[in-house]
């Protein structure tokens, strides 16, 4: 019957299509701070990239500092301002999609930095260290420090790219089996509240 | 066709509150203990389709199935589609708690619409029951975009300029949710004709 066969290729069509990715509906957006520039991008759900969105960088107050747009990869960059933490990136999407995500003081590298807890370490050397070369001591002691803040800026910066990495997979978050499981759960659960507030009412 | 949070002005964000608030309250009203397992059926439908993504150049648009609610329920679709709204909202972050006015008088009033539009032929015949099942489908998207369009605008966004994007973006998942309707209505109408039938009374 051709009507059988309009239901079989529509059933056939849904099921093709529940493979494919990506997704509108949601988007996100993560940044990180690299070498004075906010690098960024924006994803939709299942990975689509935000291609041509609107980005604008906030300030705790809702201020732009300053605007761009994604490029056809979803990612952006925009110059660090000078301005206190946290701010915020928001992109906005066509079709009133709109994501969002805080930077931090510890994300723009503003965050209590590593000399401090390191200086008291370094400072005491043995004694007898001391007592060769008090030059050489206090040379070391700058050393250490200017060190301590190298490493931490280069931890920072090789860390940076692994903490967007993290970000991005949670904006790639896939809805899971659980879900969807649980949505339908709860619509039949409302259905037998609703029979029984129903059939209260009948008697 | 979900709205985020944070995009839309107050007064919009009140206004759909307010009319979906109607909307539901007519629909429970009308919601009869008989037709209460259908839409719970179509609420889960709803709320699953939205995971069903077609594709369309660089984005992507999922089906909503509007116009189908609409057909069978009529009015009882404000509750089916605003359950269904809260769940994608709470679990899959589609849309927003803020927004869930808005969001579901533009996809209930639309499928309303093409209810009071297209249930009067569902029952005439083979061709014409389809070809209206087929409208119903595409009408149901088709309004749910310009009523999108008309909350960002008066949100502040340009009317034709959003409506453009969100049209086109939408007509592929138009034509597909006018087949999938017209399908799933000819064979309710074989296996079921009674769920079709109940829609008269809404």
């Amino acid at each position: 019957m051709i009507k059988l066969k309009v239901v079989q290729i529509g059933v056939a069509l849904a099921i093709l299509l529940l493979a494919m990715p990506a997704a509108a509906h949601k988007v996100s957006v993560f940044g990180y701070v690299e070498e004075g520039m906010i690098l960024g991008e924006g994803y939709f759900p299942g990975g689509g990239k935000a291609k041509g969105c609107q980005v604008e960088l906030l300030d705790s107050a809702g201020k732009v500092l300053a605007q761009t747009k994604t490029d056809d990869q979803g990612a952006f960059k925009l110059k660090l301002p000078k301005a206190a933490p946290p701010l915020k990136l928001v992109l906005i999407a066509s079709m009133g999609h709109r994501g969002e995500y805080l930077l931090t003081a510890k994300d723009l590298g503003l965050g209590p930095t590593t000399p401090k807890n390191t200086n008291p370490a370094t400072g005491k050397e043995g004694p007898a260290a001391q007592q060769q070369d008090k030059y050489a001591g206090a040379a070391a002691a700058v050393d250490a420090k200017e060190l301590a803040s190298i490493v931490g800026k280069a931890i920072d910066q090789k860390l940076a790219p692994l903490t967007a990495q993290v970000a991005k997979m949670n904006a790639q978050r896939q809805i899971s089996v659980t879900d969807i499981i649980g949505g339908l759960g709860y619509i039949l659960g409302l259905l037998g509240l609703a029979a029984y507030m129903k059939s209260r009412k009948q008697k | 066709m979900h709205i985020s949070e944070g995009v839309l002005s107050a007064p919009v964000l009140g206004v759909g509150a307010a009319l979906s608030a109607v909307g539901l309250a007519v629909g429970l009203k009308k919601l009869d203990y008989e037709r209460l397992p259908q839409t719970a059926i179509l609420a889960a439908g709803f709320f699953v389709a939205s995971l069903v993504h077609v594709p369309i150049g660089p984005t992507s648009a999922h089906l909503i199935l509007n116009g189908l609610l609409g057909l069978i329920l009529g009015w009882s679709a404000f509750p089916a589609i605003f359950v269904g709204l809260v769940l994608q909202a709470v679990l899959f972050q589609y849309g927003g708690l803020t927004t869930l006015g808005v969001n579901t008088f533009s996809m209930a009033f639309s499928a309303l619409v093409s209810y009071w539009i297209f249930a009067r032929w569902i029952k005439a015949g083979n061709a014409l029951g389809a070809a209206a099942a087929f409208g119903a489908g595409f009408m149901g998207v088709l309004l749910s975009a310009i009523m999108v369009a008309g909350a960002l605008a008066l949100s502040g966004d340009e009317f034709f300029t959003a409506a453009e994007l969100i049209i086109v973006a939408h007509l592929p998942i138009m034509v597909v949710e006018g087949l999938l309707t017209a399908a799933i209505v000819s064979f309710l109408g074989r296996v079921r004709p009674a769920i079709l039938a109940n829609g008269k009374t809404g």
